[in-house]
């Protein structure tokens, strides 16, 4: 039963869904959006037991005294104050002096929020930065025919995408008295031709990847996501 | 007796009237003419009141001649022919259609009035128990599983079906075995999307065929969550692994971890994992976003061996540079088959084949015939409402 029962509610919901998107009429549709309502509440739940998860990791660190466990006290400090200023009534809060409670504007909520989280998360995304240059360095490496043609066609593409492409083979036409396509028009071509061709081709198939997949799942051919064979 | 009689000359008040009366007449005659021939010139050509096709039955669709239509078109509605009309549209005539829906939109199954520019037509919202609309997806739903029903069914009967070579497949098992000769973990990571998105659920097939490579092994296997929800089908998945190749007590519930539904927070920690436990293989198989080349570039910096998968082709550059083997869109989604080689699978793996096969007929078919100056037939062909 431990696998049929979930068995049963995936081919159930998920036909429900299927059919739901077919017919329109209010007894199908309505029992519809309330799976959907359900799915809404269930992940607000599941949130509690994320949170449960992290505590009893790093409680269990601090207990083993496992490498770097003591970085499990920030983390921890961090998540129970965030909580708590989350959750206390608000007329706390503002009683102790602060402008707002809760998770309104002005609350040490929100103050930790912009002034600790954003700042932190905006140095992580900035550091993608230095790592698409690390990672192009490498892709560039001219080592086969078909890395030279990927490293050619980046080139173009890259000059083609600044003003100085532009500039470029305005000056090169005008040297050679010719009306050769200029950088911005090959690399139009090549965004425009080859690659979409081959991004359409690949979305294609992931398409028909996930709707086989799901069809497996809801039809219970795929067993493994639920936990069965 | 007729008598002659000379008319009394109108006193000065009378004559006023007369002329004041003659004078409404004429401008209520005017007004009535002037009235007539505006009603008679904005009425609306080619104007239909309906039920509005394929939902729920809380619309009505009003359409008219849009070419032949007037400067505006005035659609007012009202619960009775006797009125009061109620304002709901002022459009101008080329719009050609409105459908009254939404807020204050009609209810179903009751009749309602329409006055478009003067004229009055009514019609009932009712629902439909057939999107006619999408009858053309469903047709292509259908014979997609036709399809895969009968591959299916050759798989079933024991018929061989080639499945051709991945190399990032086949490599999984190897990364697993160094992972467990060099006594370092495994890392899974399924994605940062939640579990309604079918390249989460399907990470958990792959994570299921992978936890059962590491308890045979009996190496450290770690995934970390993006989203809670997924926190206990993943639990789930990797416990059901292990019982299947029986060993259940290899596996640690503190290596499925939580770590944060905020991306670039969970990007850190995830970082912070492969820098400080230096796993020896990294699988990134699922639904990434911008954080996809954070997380492969540092694994690269760790010298693990790093195995991509994902459908969200923007990020498929990204994993291709930093990881060394990555499952191009569809090779994903033919994790589980071709690891397992069930046939049941794999039967629907070339299912899914043949499908491809119809679509590349059907586009050349569809190129040959817009050439041929045709384009319009294929198209209203796929159109889906």
């Amino acid at each position: 039963m431990r696998r049929e029962i979930p068995l049963f509610l995936t081919i159930f919901f998920g036909c429900m869904m299927v059919i739901g998107f077919f017919v329109p009429h209010p007894i199908v549709n309505e029992a519809r959006s309330r799976v959907e309502e359900w799915t809404i509440i269930l992940a607000a739940a599941a949130v509690v037991l994320g949170v449960a998860n992290v505590a009893r990791i790093h409680m269990h660190k601090i207990s083993r005294r496992d490498r770097d466990f003591q970085y499990s006290f920030p983390l921890l400090f961090a998540l129970f104050l965030m909580i708590l200023l989350g959750i206390v009534p608000k007329d706390w809060i503002t009683s102790m002096g602060f402008p707002a409670g809760g998770t309104d504007e002005g609350s040490p909520f929100d103050w930790l929020y912009n002034n600790a989280y954003v700042p932190m998360q905006g140095t992580m995304f900035a550091l993608l930065a230095f790592y698409i240059a690390s990672a192009a360095f490498r892709a560039f490496r001219i080592r086969t025919v078909e890395a030279a043609l990927l490293a050619i066609t980046a080139v173009l593409v890259m000059i083609g995408r600044v003003p100085v492409g532009g500039s470029i083979s305005n000056w090169f036409n005008g040297l050679i008295h010719l009306d050769l396509w200029t950088l911005p028009e090959i690399q139009q071509w090549i965004m425009d031709i080859p690659n979409l061709a081959a991004k359409r081709a690949i979305l294609i198939g992931a398409a028909l990847g996930a709707i086989a997949t799901s069809l497996k799942i809801i039809l219970g051919i795929e067993r493994s996501a639920i936990g069965g064979d | 007796m007729i008598k002659n009689r000379t008319p009394l000359p109108a006193s000065p008040s009378s004559a006023k009237r007369l002329a004041l009366s003659a004078c409404s007449g004429l401008v209520l005659f005017l007004g009535l003419a002037a009235l007539l021939a505006t009603s008679a010139a904005a009425a609306v050509p080619g104007l239909v009141v309906r039920d509005n096709p394929d939902d729920r039955g809380e619309a009505i669709l009003v359409e008219w001649d849009g070419e032949a239509a007037g400067d505006s078109v005035r659609v007012e509605r009202a619960e009775s022919e006797a009125g009061p009309w109620v304002m709901r549209r002022a459009l101008p005539g080329s719009a050609a259609r409105f459908v009254d829906q939404g807020e204050g939109g009609p209810e179903r199954g009751k009749t309602y009035f329409y006055r478009v520019n003067g004229q009055v037509l009514s019609a009932t919202p009712t629902a439909q128990w057939w999107n006619k609309g999408r009858t053309n997806l469903f047709l292509i739903l259908a014979l997609y599983l036709g399809l895969i029903m009968v591959f299916l069914n050759i798989a079933r009967k024991g018929g061989s079906l080639f499945i051709r070579k991945i190399a990032g497949l086949d490599a999984m098992e190897e990364a697993i075995g160094r992972a467990t000769e060099m006594g370092k973990p495994v890392l899974y990571v399924p994605g940062i999307d939640d579990a309604n998105n079918i390249q989460t659920i399907y990470s958990m097939a792959i994570l299921n065929s992978v936890a059962k490579m590491v308890a045979q092994y009996d190496t450290e296997l770690i995934v970390p969550l993006a989203k809670a929800f997924v926190l206990p089908l993943a639990e789930e998945t990797v416990r059901s692994g292990y019982m299947d190749v029986g060993r259940p007590d290899s596996f640690r519930a503190d290596n499925i971890r939580f770590l944060s539904d905020e991306q670039f927070a969970f990007t850190a920690a995830v970082n912070g994992i492969m820098l400080r436990e230096k796993p020896a293989a990294n699988l990134f198989l699922g639904s990434f976003f911008a954080e996809s080349l954070v997380l492969a570039e540092t694994g690269f910096t760790t010298g693990a061996i790093q195995i991509a998968g994902t459908a969200n082709i923007h990020q498929l550059p990204f994993f291709v540079v930093a990881c060394d083997y990555t499952m191009i869109g569809e090779e994903f989604f033919a994790t589980s088959a071709y690891l397992s080689r069930e046939p049941m699978l794999v039967g629907t793996l070339k299912g899914g084949d043949m499908m491809k096969l119809v679509i590349m007929v059907f586009l050349v078919v569809a190129a040959i015939a817009a050439t041929m100056g045709h384009s319009e037939a294929f198209r209203s062909l796929l159109v889906i409402r």
